[in-house]
């Protein structure tokens, strides 16, 4: 079976400066996968080579068996991989709604036709992507928000909102860069809740996650990265215990 | 006649120039709301729509008579064609490229495309004024409904409908339907549009496409309104629109339409108290005046929502 996600030998360079090398990695469906490492070990620039925001300098990424290394952004997306960013970004000057809304474009009928005769098939599909896009807000708890401005909200349902929004595209995988940054420990355990439910929609879910514990409890499989290369893939307890992993981690953390 | 309706009559005039104004604003303010940049050969696109009526019309007469409302309406149909395909074209070629790069590469290729197709329709079409079809403009500008004695043309009154429609119907667009979210999630965040599945090259396209097409009409109407079509017009007019956009605020479609307004009136009561020739003078002092007191225009964003 093709794995929902697969890159192999996946490199970006800035410069001189190896940003990500050789990363190989499968993702199944249904999964939680973990990507972590020290500070500027290349976890972003994975995601944002994954996205589409970087063409990568070398290797593939299959989504579904389909090579969209290098493909635009709003294509990946179609393909069905949403993102969401550590420093939240939302569409401050538009409604919690429309932030959803704006999401469903890719799926909506645009002809200029049908929104002039308001066909019933166009109303329909109105009502529905409706419908739709406040279950959205009720699955990350934000509906009665719903028409009030994305930038006004608080910090933590911003993170909510950004997520509904990523899953309103329809992903089957979910890119979640540093979901749980800046929370307090309460909203922690609470986005750990989400990602898990996220997970029981059938999505795989790819996290950049700097809190251990919430990897440790969340993750399937784990992915360590250190200056671009991969030290160590597999379960929890195993990268846990890697000698490389640790020693990477050490030598970061011994420093102020 | 009365002076109280020489001055209604004046006032009427004012609005007329006024609506013909904003739709020229109109395509400016939406460009800058989307991209942050001023389309300066905007006011080219309105003068190839211009050309492109009056030869249409030509042609059609030729083909199969003079059927005024046919063959003008049909004109002003090949007219938003044209515009909108250069206003396409300028975005394709000038514009697409650079806007990842500094805010001064776009707008000096802007500035090169006004003065290429300025000097290009001089060379190729006409050196000097053409002018309208009396023909076909005569219907609309002889003809005129009397209203509280006042004498109000045909033709002010297709301008005053038509800008009305278009203003209200782009207001639906942007803000009631799925492409006018698409549209502001494109003007607040390119980047963040396209990965939630915008195709923001399609979307910034049929700005340009959509402001050309209503510059197309705004020169259909002032070329019938003057009687007078020339190569440079689209500069006269595109600086008056230009600075009723700003005069409302650049990037907002109502203070498009309210300084576009505002400049019509300011240029009718200039003629009537000081003489036509005086008009720029006005139109600048009072767009001075306006800025001094509110930077931002009338109906201006804060900095911040462009940030």
């Amino acid at each position: 079976m093709t794995p929902l996600l697969e890159t192999r030998g996946l490199s970006k360079t800035f410069g001189g400066l190896k940003a990500v090398q050789n990363v190989d990695l499968r993702v199944e469906a249904n999964r939680i996968v973990s990507v972590i490492g020290p500070n500027g070990a290349g976890k972003t620039t994975f995601f944002n080579c994954l996205s589409g925001i970087y063409r990568p300098d070398g290797g593939s990424i299959l989504l579904d068996g389909h090579n969209i290394a290098g493909r635009a952004p709003h294509e990946i997306c179609r393909r069905g991989l949403s993102r969401t960013f550590q420093n939240i970004r939302l569409f401050p000057e538009m409604s919690v709604l429309e932030n959803i809304l704006v999401a469903q474009f890719q799926r909506s009928s645009k002809s200029p036709l049908s929104l002039l005769l308001r066909s019933r098939y166009f109303c329909g599909q109105e009502k529905s992507h409706r419908e739709e896009a406040f279950s959205f807000l009720d699955f990350v708890g934000l509906a009665q928000h719903a028409n009030a401005m994305s930038g006004s909200l608080a910090y933590g349902l911003q993170r909510r909102l950004e997520i509904a929004r990523a899953l309103a595209t329809k992903p089957r995988l979910l890119l979640l860069d540093e979901p749980a940054a800046g929370m307090n420990p309460q909203e922690t355990v609470e986005m750990v809740h989400l990602i898990s439910r996220i997970r029981e929609l059938g999505l795989a879910v790819l996290l950049i996650e700097h809190h251990m514990k919430v990897v440790m409890t969340i993750s399937d499989e784990i992915l360590v990265l250190d200056h671009g290369v991969p030290i160590a893939h597999g379960a929890p307890e195993k990268v846990r215990n890697d000698p490389q992993v640790i020693k990477a981690y050490l030598g970061e953390e011994v420093a102020p | 006649m009365s002076s109280g309706s020489t001055l209604t009559e004046i006032l009427i005039n004012g609005v007329s120039r006024g609506a013909v104004y904003a739709l020229v604003a109109l395509g400016y303010t939406m460009v800058y709301g989307v991209l942050g940049m001023i389309n300066f050969a905007h006011g080219e696109v309105f003068m190839i729509g211009m050309f492109a009526c009056v030869y249409a019309i030509g042609i059609f007469s030729v083909a199969w008579g003079n059927h005024v409302l046919l063959n003008l309406g049909l004109g002003l149909l090949v007219a938003m064609i044209f515009s909108a395909g250069y206003g396409y074209a300028n975005e394709r070629i000038a514009y697409r490229r650079l806007r990842k790069a500094h805010a001064l590469a776009p707008l000096t290729s802007a500035i090169g495309i006004s003065t290429f197709l300025q000097y290009f329709i001089f060379l190729t079409v006409s050196k000097q004024n053409v002018g309208f079809p009396r023909y076909y403009s005569d219907m609309l500008t002889s003809n005129h409904i009397h209203l509280g004695g006042v004498d109000i043309t045909y033709l002010q009154i297709a301008i005053l409908g038509l800008t009305i429609v278009i203003m209200t119907g782009l207001f639906y667009l942007i803000h009631f339907t799925r492409f006018g979210i698409a549209l502001r999630a494109t003007a607040q965040d390119q980047l963040m549009a396209s990965l939630v599945g915008i195709p923001v090259d399609r979307i910034i396209a049929f700005t340009f496409i959509l402001g050309s097409a209503l510059a197309a009409i705004a020169g259909v109407m002032v070329s019938m309104y003057d009687n007078v079509l020339v190569f440079d017009a689209g500069y006269r007019v595109g600086l008056k629109a230009f600075t009723a956009a700003i005069l409302g605020g650049i990037g907002n479609i109502p203070g498009a339409v309210l300084g576009a307004m505002i400049l019509g009136l300011t240029e009718a009561l200039t003629t009537l108290g000081f003489g036509s020739e005086w008009n720029d003078v006005s139109t600048f002092a009072v767009l001075m005046l306006v800025l001094l007191l509110r930077p931002r225009g009338l109906l201006g964003e804060r900095v911040a929502d462009k940030v």
